[in-house]
């Protein structure tokens, strides 16, 4: 797919999302604790959950180029988190799992009567098996019946309503994705997939392009509101304090964008620098885009710390995705680890170069 | 703003760059020198030495045109370079003003006869540049600069002073923006004319800066005589000029100094492994590198901008702002790390470096001015 063609699928997707998720609904939903009415329906009309699915499964064969790109629209219109990796990430583990209920619950998800959620080990996961005996912090959707717990090596799938599956509820940040607590103490429930690599940095991807969407609704709602909202006699977009601020918030999102791009085009070509890239963005681009939000509130003054204005659903959608990834503290940390280590066993100045080749 | 961002294309290289990145490894392995000389004369000698022993191997110019000495190659291959010099003693090329801005703003805006002319001595070093555009009253306001040339017969005559011109001492030739209107509007009357610095009139004399070293001067211009075949993109034209070589001096220029700070990064690290404290300070290590990586995928961006053409108008000041951020970032840091030793001995220059770096913001128009083009070019505001 060229890249015309990817703005395209893109477009469709914002398009219909827009139309189904606008603040109001958002609000309404986040007050309620839950998903926005409607929007699971609407979803699997779009054939949604089987995007990431290969052309002969009924999917659309996208490469994960394609799925970050459309992540873009799931943060920037607050789709669920769960809905996302509902098709990202579930639907395919379900299908290379290859067992018969795997395939009953595939078929639920495509045809929306069954929903599900999961998480992601730290990056590069050590082990690379999610330990079992684990409580794990996940959006579930509220028809969740399958979770999953990424691994950079294998995965597991966790069977919902097996016995020793014990599931708390939680209002997490992101109000209408919502989190819960998931621990397992009957292994009975667990069933592992193996070579999950594919889709352990897929989801990283999609997380990160996920916040970079999300920022740039906000910034999307403080540009024309600076230059409409007027003080002192004029708008305040003219006092440089203000437009400033607004330059730093549109470098922040074009930095993460370049970031998201080299990201890409590195795990497209199986580079060897694609781990060390990642790490460093897993730190970068949550806090740029939290900085975004956290400005975009600042420039709104009282208006941008109202409920009803549903700024801080893109904030808190980042803080989420933040937590999700490991916290600014641990996934500097993780960062600094990874480089450490590269630099330990490669040596001062003798870093390889591997810009990805070709494409 | 549209309702969705895009992502932007990044640096892709070809095949033939795989195959050159071994080349020049190769022959780096072969003939790096060592480390040039500590004193700044012996240091500005040898790195001319190298870029001609570099031009000589086929490496200079890896993207200029083959009928100006080049390669013909992708702006990739020029990556591959900066990136590759990375690993030698000599990670900087001493002629890099005019490689990276002079001599593509010459393909873009200049004659025939002056690509002849000026492109083949940038590309082996016997003719450095340097370039004149602040003064001491036309800073961020580049456009109220006061430097006239004005019009006798086939010649400009020039009168005025610049400050804060790089490696003036050294140059063969200048970039210089004056005005050769005085009564246009401020953005026209003016003009860049390319002047031997060897011409009479022409006085430099150090501007010795925080560090009281000589690497900027202020030059003065006293009844100087330029011919008019020496203006670039034609008489009154020069603020399209100034603005188009400014655009140059980023990506690989930003690449370059990339680079270089990923090479002090590293030696911050190696002095933190041998004191037994690197596995304290991971936090620390882990965001400066993320920074520096991004600004690496930043440059990228540029880059793939510039190969292709469609480069946003004010998108490079993302890339000013951001590498103003990390090399500020990077150095105290190091400063805060190493604590009493660096600030007493100047051991591994990071006092120095911390010193330095506050110019990063300055130069090349100020963070202040990168966050008005920011809101103006790319967010619309006005």
């Amino acid at each position: 797919m060229n890249a015309v063609e990817r703005a395209e699928l893109v477009q469709g997707l914002d398009d219909v999302l827009a139309g189904t998720l606008d603040i109001p609904v958002l609000l309404e939903a986040a007050r309620a604790g839950g998903a926005p009415l409607g929007i699971r329906r609407a979803m699997t009309e779009l054939g949604w959950a089987s995007i990431a699915l290969p052309e002969t499964e009924g999917g659309l064969g996208l490469e994960a180029a394609d799925l970050v790109a459309m992540s873009l629209a799931t943060g920037r219109r607050l789709l669920p988190t769960f809905l996302r990796d509902e098709a990202l990430v579930l639907a395919p583990l379900l299908l290379k799992s290859g067992t018969p209920e795997a395939g009953v619950k595939l078929t639920r998800l495509l045809e929306g009567t069954a929903g599900g959620g999961g998480a992601a080990v730290p990056f590069p996961g050590d082990p690379g098996t999610p330990d079992p005996t684990d409580a794990w912090y996940m959006p579930l959707a509220p028809e969740a019946e399958t979770a999953y717990v990424l691994g950079p090596d294998r995965s597991l799938l966790i069977d919902l309503s097996a016995p020793g599956v014990h599931v708390d509820r939680l209002s997490g940040t992101d109000l209408s994705s919502g989190q819960s607590r998931v621990r397992v103490t009957d292994s009975a429930a667990i069933s592992t997939i193996e070579a999950t690599g594919r889709e352990y940095l897929l989801w990283f991807m999609c997380v990160l392009a996920d916040c970079v969407g999300s920022a740039y609704g906000a910034l999307a709602m403080a540009v024309p509101f600076a230059t409409e909202r007027e003080q002192f006699g004029r708008p305040i977009a003219r006092f440089q304090a203000v437009s400033h601020r607004l330059a730093d918030m549109r470098a922040a999102l074009d930095l993460s964008l370049s970031g998201l791009s080299r990201l890409i085009h590195l795990a497209e070509t199986d580079s060897s620098e694609t781990a060390a890239v990642l790490h460093g963005l897993c730190f970068t681009v949550p806090s740029l885009t939290r900085e975004i939000c956290e400005s975009a509130i600042q420039v709104h003054g009282g208006t941008g710390f109202t409920w009803e204005y549903g700024l801080h659903l893109f904030y808190r959608r980042i803080l989420q995705s933040q937590a999700a990834l490991g916290g600014p503290v641990e996934t500097a940390r993780r960062a600094g680890r990874r480089y450490l280590d590269d630099y330990q066993s490669v040596g001062p100045g003798s870093a390889p170069v591997d810009n990805g080749g070709p494409s | 703003m549209t309702d969705l961002p895009v992502i932007p294309p990044t640096l892709v290289p070809d095949e033939a760059d795989e195959g050159l990145r071994n080349e020049i490894r190769a022959w780096i392995r072969e003939n790096d020198p060592g480390p040039p000389p500590s004193s700044y004369v012996e240091k500005m000698h040898a790195l001319t030495e190298w870029q001609a022993a570099l031009h000589a191997a086929g490496f200079i110019g890896l993207s200029w045109p083959e009928e100006y000495g080049g390669a013909g190659r992708p702006l990739s291959a020029e990556a591959v370079l900066a990136e590759e010099l990375a690993f030698s003693t000599r990670p900087q090329l001493i002629n890099r003003l005019a490689l990276y801005t002079w001599g593509p703003t010459i393909f873009d805006w200049g004659t025939d006869e002056q690509k002849t002319r000026f492109l083949p001595g940038m590309l082996d070093a016997s003719e450095q540049w340097c370039q004149g555009f602040s003064e001491p009253e036309a800073g961020s306001d580049l456009a109220s600069v006061r430097t006239t040339a004005l019009r006798d017969g086939d010649e400009l005559v020039v009168n005025g002073q610049k400050v804060w011109t790089s490696r003036a001492e050294l140059s063969k030739w200048n970039g210089l923006l004056v005005r050769t209107d005085p009564d246009a509007e401020r953005h026209r009357g003016l003009s860049v004319l390319l002047v031997d610095m060897e011409s009479p009139g022409i006085t430099v004399v150090g501007f010795p800066q925080v560090l009281d070293e000589p690497h900027f001067s202020e030059v003065f211009f006293d009844d100087v005589r330029v011919p008019v075949d020496n203006v670039l993109g034609g008489i009154d034209n020069g603020w399209s000029v100034a603005m188009a070589a400014m655009a140059y001096e980023r990506g690989l220029f930003v690449l370059e100094r990339q680079i270089g700070l990923r090479r002090r990064f590293d030696e911050l690290t190696a002095r933190l492994v041998a004191d037994g404290r690197a596995e304290d300070e991971l936090e620390r290590l882990g965001i400066l590198y993320a920074e520096l990586d991004l600004l690496r995928s930043q440059v990228y961006r540029t880059l793939a901008g510039q190969i292709s053409g469609d480069l946003p108008v004010g998108s490079t000041s993302v890339d000013k702002l951001h590498l103003a951020h990390v090399y500020q970032h990077l150095y105290a840091t190091a400063f805060d790390l190493l604590g009493e030793e660096a600030a007493a001995t100047g051991e591994g220059d990071w006092a120095h470096d911390l010193l330095e770096s506050r110019a990063v913001s300055i130069y090349s128009g100020t963070s202040e001015i990168q966050r008005n083009i920011i809101a103006a070019q790319l967010l619309g505001l006005k």
